[in-house]
């Protein structure tokens, strides 16, 4: 029975591709422009006059370039010394300008698309959606009634000419370019990713959506995202990424800033599925106001190295922070990652938790901060993080970090490491499920009080993707 | 009053307890090793100010370790503790527990590390910290870090920080005993439920007395 299900999976199974990696497509594509690879002030004055940006943004990113050229590679987290700087292409964009109607993108990317289904999802609940392919926006697309309540919806590059003032006022407000190596770096080169500004009062009742790909050998992606909610405001901003996969190294160093003003809410959810070569280094940060509430749901199972820690900053008092996130593992990997929550006022609260599965020699950690400044009263926290080990080849570990500064905190943590029980199995393969399917139903139970917080439609495909990454992992 | 001792038991399991434990201690096969740190000012040398840590080897099938960390810190006492548990073989157990009440500006910063290594299957290990934040200025940093490189293992472990409970001082008081002797009694029953883990009864009460005494009240 093995045999025959083996040996069917080596015919499907194209052989230049080491893992299973079914979304792993290339479409050629024609690239209007293509910067030597490498970095250097001359690449970044390039890439700021093909923007025909201001000059202090040209001013912003060489200094940037500076502090990311000054600072060393992050002395925890995952092994990055096989990240050749000098190798990746900085910017690429496919295709002139940002294109509004879904008629007037080409049609190799069209095509790309339609793999991935981004029309359907439009068809079903979309506001607006805006797809990055490469570096820049080449589909945008906000529904009337939207634009018609103040709502912004933009290609980060275009909100820079066309709201000049909004962005000064908030864009590195959330992570200064100093930050940390990749956050420099993307500060440096960004190029693409999303401006969302909702109104004052304005609530979108719908997701917004923007799907991610890289395209091209040894492309870096730096996208950039800003999202403002302003007082009162409500957004839901959903971002899926799917990659092809390629033998040489990719980096993806992107910055996401959220700023959440009084009383506003702001949830942002990554479905996360770059092929098994790419290093994701990303920054994501926000800053809840008085009253506001911030929800990150983040889910990580493709990569080659995964460091990510969403953050939240409680700046006022009310302010509340929910982190859920959700990384997986398999051959290769490594997902570093976590979320950190900073208390700086009273009567603030927060939530984290995390769910990671280890499999096939891959190796999950949990790396979290909880911190509580001096003074405060009555805060509230509770961090909880749960790993599966499948095989005792792979790793788990968790590194959380608390540090309480206030007597007015009420702080609780706790994790559990544990295996897939093999009376579970037994259970399950007694009634008729294989080994393969067995396994994936635990893993799928396992993560399953975080995937329920997805949209129903991602979280009918964390699911199949889970199924998909289980397949052949036991037996 | 000096809290130093290291004997071994009827059982035959050792038990150390003191306020300047060494690097590493090695406990082999079928070994017992009960590890008490107890930090206040009162041991000798003065447990504050000074960094310690230390590294517990399990390095034999069975070996069993248990690290139990009392700290009281009063006015600007600082107590930095790092404590490791390496599960190098198999069906070996650990568990390290700091319990510490913090008076006046003190402050606990510790860091402990759960190690399991790829052959250590069938092992056990826990790690807890539990702070209690008595007065405004204090602070407590804790970082508790499992590493797991062997899949057939139980590991997890748990932390809490902040005041004692207001309810169990509502009761207490309503019961007509004073505010100040109420927190007295909750932080002596937050020891003792750690304390009830020491396994010479007669080192138990004399880390009992020695707690009482350390206490600012």
């Amino acid at each position: 029975m093995k045999v025959i299900k083996n040996m069917n999976k080596s015919i499907t199974q194209n052989k230049a591709l080491p893992d299973e990696y079914r979304y792993g497509f290339k479409t050629k594509t024609r690239s209007v422009r293509k910067l030597d690879k490498g970095l250097n002030k001359d690449i970044i004055k390039e890439i700021s006059s093909i923007k025909k940006e201001p000059k202090w943004m040209l001013d912003f990113r060489l200094k940037a370039l500076e502090l990311f050229m000054a600072r060393p590679l992050p002395d925890f987290g995952a092994d990055l010394s096989n990240l050749d700087f000098d190798n990746i292409r900085y910017y690429v964009r496919p295709s002139d300008r940002a294109t509004r109607s879904w008629d007037d993108v080409p049609e190799e990317i069209k095509d790309t698309f339609e793999r991935l289904g981004v029309p359907q999802a439009e068809r079903k609940f979309l506001a607006g959606a805006g797809a990055q392919f490469e570096s820049e926006m080449v589909y945008h697309h906000l529904k009337e009634s939207l634009a018609k309540l103040g709502v912004i919806f933009e290609d980060i590059g275009e909100a820079l000419i066309k709201y000049p003032e909004l962005f000064e006022k908030y864009f590195a407000s959330v992570v200064p370019p100093n930050d940390n190596k990749f956050a420099a770096l993307n500060s440096a080169v960004w190029s693409g990713g999303s401006f969302i500004y909702v109104p004052k009062g304005v609530s979108v009742d719908l997701p917004l959506q923007a799907y991610f790909r890289i395209n091209g050998p040894l492309m870096g992606q730096f996208e950039r995202t800003l999202i403002i909610a302003d007082e009162g405001a409500k957004v839901h901003y959903i971002e899926g990424c799917t990659a092809p996969t390629y033998s040489s190294q990719a980096l993806h160093a992107a910055v996401v800033e959220i700023v959440v003003n009084k009383g506003a809410r702001v949830q942002y959810t990554t479905v996360q599925n770059w092929s098994h070569n790419v290093y994701n280094l990303v920054t994501k940060r926000a800053k809840a106001f008085a009253d506001a509430e911030m929800f990150w749901l983040d889910c990580n199972i493709g990569s080659r190295v995964t460091m990510k820690y969403p953050a939240v900053f409680l700046m006022e008092k009310g302010a509340k922070a929910e982190i859920q996130s959700i990384a997986f593992a398999g051959k290769g990997q490594h997902q570093d990652t976590g979320g950190k929550v900073i208390h700086l006022a009273s009567d603030t609260s927060s939530t984290v938790s995390s769910r990671s599965i280890s499999k096939g020699g891959g190796r999950a950690s949990y790396r979290g901060l909880l911190r509580v400044a001096p003074g405060l009263k009555n805060v509230k926290s509770k961090v909880k993080c749960d790993a599966l080990l499948l095989d005792s080849d792979s790793r788990s570990d968790t590194y959380p970090e608390m540090k309480i500064d206030s007597d007015g905190a009420n702080i609780e943590h706790e994790a559990t490491v544990s295996k897939v029980g093999e009376e579970q199995m037994f259970y399950l393969m007694s009634r008729g499920l294989s080994e393969d399917e067995a396994a994936a139903m635990i893993v799928n139970g396992f993560i399953d009080p975080i995937v329920k917080k997805f949209p129903l439609e991602y979280a009918v495909e964390m699911n199949r993707l889970v199924e998909m990454e289980m397949e052949g992992s036991v037996g | 009053m000096i809290i130093e001792t290291d004997k071994i038991g009827e059982d035959g399991a050792r038990t150390i307890i003191t306020g300047k434990p060494q690097a590493e201690y090695t406990v082999g096969r079928g070994e017992t090793l009960n590890l008490v740190y107890f930090g206040t000012d009162l041991t000798n040398g003065g447990a504050a100010g000074k960094k310690r840590a230390c590294r517990i080897v399990l390095n034999g099938k069975g070996a069993r370790a248990l690290f139990l960390g009392f700290v009281i810190g009063k006015e600007d006492q600082n107590f930095v503790f790092d404590a490791s548990a390496v599960h190098v073989k198999g069906e070996t157990n650990s568990e390290i527990r700091i319990k510490s009440a913090l008076f006046g500006k003190s402050r606990l910063d510790f860091k402990g590390d759960l190690i399991i290594e790829k052959d250590a299957q069938q092992s056990d290990t826990f790690l807890a910290s539990h702070s209690l934040l008595m007065d405004e200025g204090t602070s407590a940093r804790a970082v508790p870090s499992l590493e797991i490189l062997a899949d057939d293992v139980k590991a997890g472990h748990a932390a809490t920080a902040g005041k004692v409970n207001e309810e169990d001082l509502f009761y207490l008081e309503s019961r007509g005993i004073s505010r100040r002797e109420a927190e007295h009694l909750l932080v002596l029953g937050f020891f003792e439920e750690q304390l009830q883990r020491v396994p010479d009864i007669d080192l138990r009460d004399s880390l009992r007395q020695a707690i009482i005494k350390s206490l600012p009240f």
